[in-house]
């Protein structure tokens, strides 16, 4: 298989799943596999700007999500989400290649990548 | 076929595990190579030769991954997964299986043509 979809489904910091699919994310690309990160559902606020995660005591994920367009991972965040939770595009982290995507746009890319995985 | 697995969960609370190797059973009968299993993130605890469910005549997960393990299907776990659970301890694993990175991982991707994520 060459390219792999993660697929980012439930919300920051009340998991470990935002964090683990960005490890595998990166661990994809290490052997140039088209990876995709596509951030939907719960998911879509990992990528809101003025992360505080200072009161949890744990480490804020903007860096580690901010990150990923330099392992090349191509990075979308679902319209649909967006809206349910009063999600703007001014709201989002300024991250390079961040492409805001409707359900069809993202069906197409799964139809095209070979295999994903659920987190 | 040659299919990969990643395993995410955790043994008995989940049934992801019991379903997971059920599948693998019924893949291998029909002549598909498992090339792969890995335990990612909670999913490490299935690999722990000292799971006993006090209850005999519940499934032991243990031994049923040793059986797969004896057919000949590669089974590891993620190291760092294992280090933040607190078992990341090589006496703990079930024989003939190892800790191997995210490296691995991809590489189980790369040679197969199906990967089955079992999660929650």
């Amino acid at each position: 298989m060459d390219s792999i979809a993660i697929l980012f489904r439930k919300s920051p910091y009340g998991s470990v799943f935002v964090i683990e699919g960005i490890r595998i994310a990166t661990a994809m690309t290490a052997y140039d596999l088209e990876t995709h990160a596509i951030f939907c559902d719960d998911a879509v606020f990992a990528l809101m700007k003025n992360q505080d995660s200072t009161q949890l005591g744990m480490p804020s994920l903007e860096p580690s999500i901010k990150n990923l367009p330099r392992f090349d991972v191509k990075m979308y965040c679902v319209k649909e989400a967006m809206e349910e939770r009063m999600i703007h595009e001014e709201d989002l982290l300024e991250i390079d290649g961040l492409k805001v995507a409707s359900h069809a746009e993202i069906s197409e890319i799964l139809e095209r990548v070979d295999t994903a995985i659920t987190v | 076929m040659n299919i990969a697995i990643l395993c995410m969960t955790t043994p008995y609370t989940f049934g992801q595990t019991e379903t997971m190797l059920n599948f693998i059973d019924a893949a291998m009968k029909k002549g598909h190579e498992i090339t792969g299993v890995y335990f990612y993130m909670d999913g490490v605890l299935n690999n722990n030769k000292n799971i006993t469910p006090s209850d005999k005549k519940e499934k032991n997960i243990a031994t049923l991954i040793k059986e797969i393990v004896e057919k000949g299907v590669p089974v590891s776990s993620c190291p760092i997964c294992a280090e933040y659970r607190g078992v990341k301890d090589e006496s703990l694993l079930i024989d003939q299986t190892s800790f191997e990175g995210l490296a691995y991982l991809t590489e189980l991707v790369m040679d197969s043509d199906r990967l089955l994520a079992f999660t929650i």
